[in-house]
């Protein structure tokens, strides 16, 4: 019972939210650059995970590629997460140039980052990562029309003093 | 039988504090569940009709803290049970043993697990991580434990994971013993066991920034859980026991100190005539005839090799695989759950059934398989593929009483357009046997298409198969499946979300709540805000197959209602 309690207070009290910082770590990329989220310190990045076999992720890809065209001048990067496995990793680099785009995609075939980040592997899954190397602002799963409320995020992280 | 008839699922993500300098996140993810009998207690039925009935709260807590070059996580499961006791004849009972076989609880009804916690420092020269680690060398087909919460498996390598960097150079070492999930996230608990340790000890060297290539060598070394009698036995399987564990096999038989070596090279090619290219051969060297049902064991060898070619608007991957007793690692894990190699099978994973999940699992199979993308201009991007196998072990887990060559293509497309997009798939897969044995056929096609019905959003998903086993000796009825679901998103703020079920297989441990065969469902979704979604279910869907990550697992049905709560904070 007191298990129960304790779930139930969780949700119903919460907490106020602070700064939380992203924790840092380094991945492959497709291109085989090593590459870790320090790299860019001082820019505001979206983490967004992501697989092959992912539906929603594959629809939202689209808008994240806009987004961060629109962006990008103003200090926005993309790092995009394959959670593919290493035994469908050929798979993911012919997938992201089939589609023309452009944005940095790591691979995190020993799921090292989804643990730092999504513990419960949610796809997909987006955090926004602020100039100062903070966690803005989470989201999971993707339905049309939450491109929009990215887009807000983005523009108001990137417009904030940093 | 019991049946699932109401679930409270409370998700939670909450955000940092600080802790001993450094930032402290916690998420949480809670589960309630309430079991209905179908039958009561023999005798008492009329009296006490819910007597077995029982609850279940299943949650899980991630905490991880950094600052700076450190990072510690851990992850606590608990599992309760409520309304699990009875008094007969003045004789307290349970309906559900909890734990067992080494585990222990202070509270007979509770559970409390330190499930994973691990300790990871970053330096200029690389990392070093003790505890709880994954591990995945060169495609899998050596070394691969990784999280897999699709199916709910996670076991990890506890131990240690260190990486040394230095210029192009990197070094890898993983060391330690296998980890197992014990409370399940999907699946009723009870009967919950003691971990039942492999040693697992991996060194991967990489050289990068050769030219356009990178090349790896890496070796693994296995030392099985000797402890797997019980699990033998209720296989059906009727191997030998292990010698170590006091088994009816010859003394001395199975005294090696590891059971099996694995050796491998990977070499990545990038841009090399406009291709991207990788190829991987390992060399299994199995020492344990547990691995082989009491044979001499033999060796086993994999190769597999994958090249992208980018012409204009088109992409081509090829893929081929020649795999000879590369499964043998898998022997004793699979029977505990897990796997610990999982290389490329080239199989459509939506697609894989109880038949198909052999071809993955096969010990002497040939094949590869090629796919072409071609973007017709912005938004539509359709692709054609074709895979062929020869599958030629028999016997065993593989059921196959003669050879088979398969062949699969599959043809489909994405479009993202403004207003409208979908994603379509649909193929066939043909089995055909050596000899009068005839063919396992299926025929499968899927679409989800976002378009909008006003100022509503819709999302329509299908999914359906048709399955037809032909003769054999293991005779299994034809059967159709299929899924539907329409979601309508008249604001912001709601979405109403209809499900629909079809299955005629005989085999699958569910029953629908229309008919025997049809399941329906109703979801209503409400976002109160970013930070916040709650959902309220109340129907059916059917129990089935589900594979991911190279590993299959039947996941239950479902039959009742359930709340959940999502929270961002």
């Amino acid at each position: 019972m007191r298990l129960l309690f304790y779930a139930l207070s969780l949700v119903l009290v919460g907490s106020p939210a602070s700064a939380e910082p992203a924790p840092d770590f380094q991945l492959r990329s497709i291109n085989n650059d090593s590459v870790s989220l320090s790299d860019y310190k001082g820019q505001v990045v979206l983490i967004d995970f992501w697989a092959t076999w992912c539906g929603p992720c594959k629809v939202a890809m689209p808008h994240i590629q806009r987004i961060y065209d629109e962006n990008k001048k103003d200090g926005f990067v993309v790092l995009s997460i394959s959670i593919d496995e290493a035994r469908t990793a050929s798979k993911v680099k012919p997938y992201i140039k089939s589609r023309g785009y452009t944005f940095e995609v790591l691979l995190d075939k020993e799921t090292e980052v989804v643990p730092l980040y999504n513990p419960q592997k949610v796809l997909p899954y987006a955090v926004l990562i602020d100039r100062n190397g903070e966690v803005a602002w989470r989201h999971s799963g993707y339905v049309a029309g939450d491109e929009k409320e990215l887009e807000k995020q983005v523009k108001a992280i990137l417009g904030a003093t940093p | 039988m019991i049946s699932c008839a109401a679930i409270l699922l409370l998700s939670v993500n909450a955000s940092a504090v600080e802790f001993a300098g450094g930032g402290l996140s916690i998420s949480t993810d809670s589960e309630f569940r309430y079991f209905q009998a179908a039958e009561g207690l023999e005798g008492f039925e009329k009296e006490f009709p819910n007597l077995l009935d029982y609850m279940e709260l299943v949650a899980r807590q991630n905490l991880l803290w950094a600052k700076g070059d450190w990072q510690v996580g851990t992850q606590w499961d608990e599992v309760a049970l409520f309304s699990n006791r009875y008094y007969l004849d003045d004789v307290l009972m349970y309906e559900h043993e909890l734990v067992t076989e080494g585990l222990r609880s202070p509270w007979p009804d509770a559970y409390v697990n330190l499930e994973k916690i691990w300790v990871k420092r970053s330096t200029p020269w690389g990392t070093v991580q003790v505890g709880d680690t994954y591990a995945s060398f060169g495609r899998g087909l050596a070394l691969n434990l990784v999280r897999n919460t699709d199916v709910d498996i996670d076991t990890t390598l506890r131990g240690f994971r260190t990486s040394v960097e230095h210029g192009d150079f990197e070094l890898t070492a993983v060391g330690g013993l296998t980890n197992q999930q014990q409370v399940q996230q999907d699946n009723p608990n009870y009967l919950l066991r003691a971990n039942r340790h492999t040693l697992i000890a991996g060194l991967r060297a990489d050289r990068y920034g050769l030219g356009p290539a990178s090349l790896g060598v890496h070796g693994v070394a296995y030392r099985f859980s000797r402890e797997v009698d019980t699990f033998l036995d209720a296989s059906g399987l009727k191997w030998p026991q292990p010698c170590v564990s006091g088994g009816d096999c010859e003394p001395g038989a199975d005294t090696e100190p590891l059971d099996a070596l694995v050796g491998g090279a990977t070499l990545e090619l990038f841009g090399v005539g406009g291709m991207d290219w990788f190829v991987e051969g390992d060399v299994f060297h199995h020492m344990s005839s547990d691995l082989y049902g009491g044979e001499d064991p033999e060796l086993g060898y994999a190769v597999y090799g994958s090249a992208a070619a980018y012409v204009g608007a088109a992409t081509i991957l090829v893929e081929g695989k020649r795999y000879v007793d590369t499964e043998r690692l898998n022997t004793l894990p699979a029977l505990e759950g897990y796997e610990v190699v999982s290389g490329p099978t080239l199989e459509d994973e939506r697609v894989i059934t109880e038949d198909s999940s052999a071809a993955l699992n096969s010990n002497d199979i040939t094949g590869g398989r090629v796919r072409v993308d071609r973007a017709v201009g912005d938004q539509l991007t359709p692709y054609v593929s074709m895979a062929l196998y020869r599958d030629t072990e028999e016997g065993g887990l593989h059921f196959n009483e003669t050879p088979e060559t398969i062949f699969h293509p599959v043809a489909g497309g994405e479009f993202f357009g403004e207003k409208v997009q979908w994603i379509a798939n649909a193929g066939y897969r043909h089995d055909e046997r050596d000899g009068d044995y005839g063919a396992d056929r299926m025929a499968h096609a899927d679409v989800a298409v976002d378009f909008p019905i006003g100022s509503y959003h819709t999302e329509f998903i299908v999914d359906a198969r048709r399955f037809s086993w032909g003769e054999n000796a293991n005779q299994q009825a034809d059967f159709n499946e299929s899924s539907i679901s329409l979601g309508i998103a008249p604001s912001d703020t709601w979405t109403l979300v209809l499900y629909n079920d079809y299955s005629d297989n005989p085999l699958i441990p569910s029953e629908g709540n229309l008919t025997e065969a049809l399941y329906g469902a109703m979801e209503v979704h409400y976002h109160s805000n970013a930070a916040m979604t709650v959902k309220a279910f109340y129907g059916a869907y059917k129990a089935g197959i589900r594979c991911a990550g190279g590993q299959c697992r039947n996941l239950p049905g479902f039959e009742g209602a359930r709340v959940s709560i999502q929270s961002n904070f």
